[in-house]
């Protein structure tokens, strides 16, 4: 029964993935997207990875649609050029057979397993009950400082192009009744994702998604605007929360020896406050991923 | 040990946020913070040559759960590498101005205000990346290097500039979903992704089959023929400094990770190697018939790069251990620091001679009354130091290598380096000479530009390049530590 | 069976129809979608082969939740410069 249902699922992605690629319609295209992304996310709860799917639900799907959305409503539609025949037969062949190929080669890798083990016996050391959390916030915390590291260097990236902020456009009289509802709902899930990700799926990344979903509500009804202020509040948070990362980094350092070795039994008060400026951080991040981030006009 | 290991990636990233925080004062977070990672380097390259390599465990977990930072010859030769070439570019990059209550026009405001963020994370994430002991962590830091390296390619702003880095960046993804694609294939061969992993991994067909992948990433971020396609048009329209960043470093990392993995999979990977060093000869001779024929200063150099990489990957692949000889690595190692120091020089050379000429043609270098001399003479010594001759540590390399292919009898391999040396002098000559030939450059009216920071950074690196050949025993000393 | 090389096969998929289009089309939006699709592609299959009865692996739905995030810190770049270049073709 449960395989069939995840047949299904699977066929759904497959169907849906090559429907969005295929579609001359950008809108429906990007809805595909955020609707494959949504399907994947369940596909990820069915794998028995909770977290992810969280993630990739507010991040993957949700964020990266609205980004996509917001571009496709600027970009004016390429030229219709076909490309020939006979270099799409080509293109299709060769993608099959690399496709069938990889999946092959997964399928009959022997696949030893020497992580779990080695998790369960740190995690109760790690300060949290969560295994995922565990290793994004203790046993590979390097791994997840660079990543902040990626974020920020799009953020430089985004401000040196300096491309037009979007404007909203005045939305129905259903906009600020949904936003007094959901506006709260947002700022309680992030916290409430922030601290149960110690013990149950949840964490940093999906706290501060859903706080940058917020945002990007506020933003909507025309009350987060990007104006100068705004943006400077933003960027001061963006830039606080890699910094602390950092700090906290080589202070784990001066106090323990070893970098980002937390002291011995303070582990959770450390791994909490890194993942609440992370999320404040994370939440600015994404929010001035999607407004642009506007160079101040020569004086 | 430890200190300066964390100090030298997390220095350069504080002072990027700083940077990035209060773009006015961009400059001086950026100069004092090169300049002192480049003393931390310094440091490190003095505790290994007395004390022996280093393997610290980052968040006191042991591999293959935890990432390890690995310092031997090799990585903190890399380190010495990336500071050397950093003073220079930081020097030419000062240009923009450094002092934060100086009035400087807005775009070079501008300029300065988005290079310095996005060079300091480049160096943190390079460091990064040399020290790792981790294949997913390697992979985080090239994503870092993707972005930041589009950057630097799109501060220019010019249309070409944003076309040439949305291709360049779309290509860097590919490379890195390869790359973790692999990551991936290794996972599910043996369950774990540290660099030790990978003597396992070439024993399983799965685990080869990961390797291929990863290398086929790293190809793509090397600009390894037939994959180098981004790499003209980017630098072609990169500023100077940019370009001389992306040549002679951000490839280099990609590079570092093939050799890295050549070095652990020991005398396994055959086919691989075959490939490898058919696609590196193959770009030796595409990147030098492309250099051969271009008509501005920046593609000539673009695809001297090219060329270039295909003969450090060429090294790579036939100098792996066998069954019979010894690997000798260091040969490519040493081309790899030679390629840099040149590279840079020749870069910044280049943008100095267009900006007192105005124009990067080749046909107008000798047309005008104006001689930018000291950029000319340091692109001149760069070529040296590029072609492999005498005392530079080109030639050291090079002689490793032919030396090494002539003991395994592989006379094809010497011939084909030794026809991509020709090919190299070639291109670079047409060059050379024309700085030297006759002209209205060379009349007794013609003016000579002031000097400014650029030529001296430009000579400056050009001459580490010409001496190191002369010191090259302390780079091949450092070479010989390895982690016990 | 497991559900693991299900989705195995999906991501191998996705990932091979994403390929097709990186090859045959030319449009920006189109290729950056194109990319989306490898990228999360790529996840399904490290993800899908984390997969155990009771248990499944953490280390991998780390490096999958960072590759997630990564990856909208690419799509954004990508589609800023997207943007600035049609800007510019405007012109």
């Amino acid at each position: 029964m449960s395989m069939a249902f995840d047949i299904l699922l699977a066929l759904g992605i497959v169907f849906t993935a090559g429907t969005a690629l295929g579609l001359r319609d950008r809108i429906a295209s990007v809805t595909g997207f955020v609707i494959t992304g949504l399907l994947i996310a369940l596909s990820f709860v069915r794998l028995g990875a909770p977290d992810v799917a969280l993630a990739e639900a507010a991040i993957g799907a949700g964020l990266t649609g609205a980004l996509l959305l917001r571009s496709a409503l600027r970009l004016k539609p390429a030229e219709g050029s076909k490309s020939p025949a006979l270099q799409r037969f080509l293109a299709a062949s060769i993608a099959t057979g690399l496709s069938c190929a990889l999946a092959w080669a997964v399928y009959t890798a022997p696949g030893t397993a020497l992580y779990p083990a080695l998790v369960s016996e740190g995690l109760a050391k790690s300060g949290v009950d969560n295994p995922v959390t565990a290793v994004l916030l203790n046993f590979r915390v390097w791994d997840t400082l660079l990543e902040i590291v990626v974020l920020f260097a799009a953020l430089v990236l985004v401000r040196i192009i300096a491309p037009a902020v979007p404007q909203p456009e005045a939305l129905g009289e259903l906009m600020l009744p949904f936003m007094r509802v959901i506006i709260p709902v947002c700022v309680f899930l992030s916290g409430h994702l922030l601290w149960q990700g110690a013990t149950v799926p949840g964490g940093a990344f999906q706290a501060g998604a859903m706080l940058a979903g917020g945002f990007l509500v506020l933003f909507m009804g025309g009350l987060a605007l990007p104006t100068p202020r705004v943006m400077a509040f933003g960027k001061a948070l963006a830039l606080a929360g890699l910094a602390i990362f950092a700090l906290a980094a080589l202070a784990t350092e001066a106090l323990t020896g070893t970098l980002l070795f937390y002291p011995d039994g303070d582990e959770k008060i450390w791994i909490i406050a890194i993942e609440s400026a992370l999320t404040l951080s994370i939440a600015a991040m994404l929010y001035l991923l999607f407004c642009g981030m506007p160079r101040r006009p020569a004086k | 040990m430890m200190s300066e290991l964390s100090l030298i990636v997390l220095l350069p990233l504080l002072a990027a946020v700083g940077a990035a925080a209060m773009p006015r004062s961009a400059g001086l977070w950026g100069l004092g913070a090169t300049v002192v990672t480049a003393a931390l380097a310094v440091s490190l390259a003095l505790g290994l040559m007395n004390g022996g390599g280093r393997m610290v465990a980052i968040s006191g977990m042991a591999a293959p759960l935890g990432i390890r930072f690995v310092a031997d010859g090799l990585s903190v030769l890399m380190v010495l590498m990336t500071s050397s070439v950093s003073i220079a570019v930081a020097l030419q990059a000062s240009s923009w101005g450094v002092w934060p209550n100086r009035v400087v026009p807005e775009r070079a405001a501008s300029l300065r205000a988005g290079f310095w963020p996005l060079w300091l994370a480049t160096m943190a994430a390079m460091n990064a990346l040399f020290l790792s002991g981790d294949l997913f962590n390697i992979y985080v830091a090239f994503e870092i290097l993707g972005l930041t390296a589009v950057g630097l390619t799109a501060l220019s702003g010019t249309p070409a500039a944003l076309r040439a880095s949305f291709d360049y960046l779309s290509a860097g993804l590919v490379g890195s979903l390869l790359l973790l694609l692999g990551v991936a294939m290794a996972y599910s061969a043996i369950g774990r992704v540290d660099i030790a992993a990978v003597p396992v991994l070439s024993d399983l067909v799965s685990g080869r089959i990961a390797l291929g992948l990863i290398v086929a990433g790293l190809a793509v971020k090397a600009a390894l023929f037939p994959l180098h396609f981004w790499m003209p048009a980017a630098h072609s329209s990169a500023t100077p400094v940019a370009s001389a960043l992306l040549s002679a470093l951000v490839v280099k990392a990609a590079i570092y990770v093939i050799l890295r993995l050549s070095i652990e999979s020991g005398d396994a990977m055959g086919s691989l190697r075959l490939a490898l060093a058919l696609m590196g000869t193959c770009a030796m001779f595409w990147g030098a018939y492309g250099a051969i024929r271009a008509t501005r200063l920046k593609l000539l150099v673009a695809h001297s790069t090219v060329a270039q990489v295909g003969l450090i990957v060429m090294a790579i692949a036939v100098s792996g251990e066998t069954a019979q000889h010894a690997g000798f690595w260091q040969a490519a190692a040493l081309l790899m620091v030679s390629h840099a120091l040149a590279k840079a020089a020749m870069f910044i050379a280049v943008g100095r001679i267009a900006e007192e000429l105005g124009h990067d043609r080749i046909s107008g270098l000798n047309r005008d009354e104006l001689r930018p001399a000291a950029a000319e003479f340091a692109f001149g010594i760069a070529a040296v130091s590029l072609i492999g001759l005498p005392p530079t540590a080109g030639f050291i390399g090079k002689w490793m290598l032919i030396d090494g292919l002539i003991e395994r009898d592989a006379w094809i391999w010497v011939a084909l380096v030794l026809t991509g040396t020709a090919m190299t002098a070639a291109y670079l000559s047409r060059v050379v000479s024309r700085f030297l030939r006759g002209g209205p450059h060379i009349s007794a009216r013609a003016e000579q530009p002031a000097w400014r920071i650029g030529d001296l950074a430009a000579l400056g690196l050009a001459t580490v390049a010409l001496l190191l050949g002369l010191a090259s025993a302390m780079p091949l000393a450092l070479l010989e530590v390895t982690v016990l | 069976m497991t559900p693991d090389f299900i989705y195995i096969f999906a991501g191998a998929g996705l990932v091979g129809l994403a390929m097709y289009r990186l090859a045959t089309r030319r449009d920006m939006l189109l290729r950056v979608l194109a990319l989306n699709f490898l990228a999360i592609g790529v996840a399904m299959i490290l993800q899908a082969s984390a997969f155990g009865e009771t248990l499944t692996d953490a280390v991998p739905q780390a490096f999958v939740l960072t590759g997630i995030v990564v990856l909208v810190g690419v799509t954004a770049a990508l589609l800023a410069l997207a943007e600035q270049i049609d800007g510019h073709d405007d012109e």
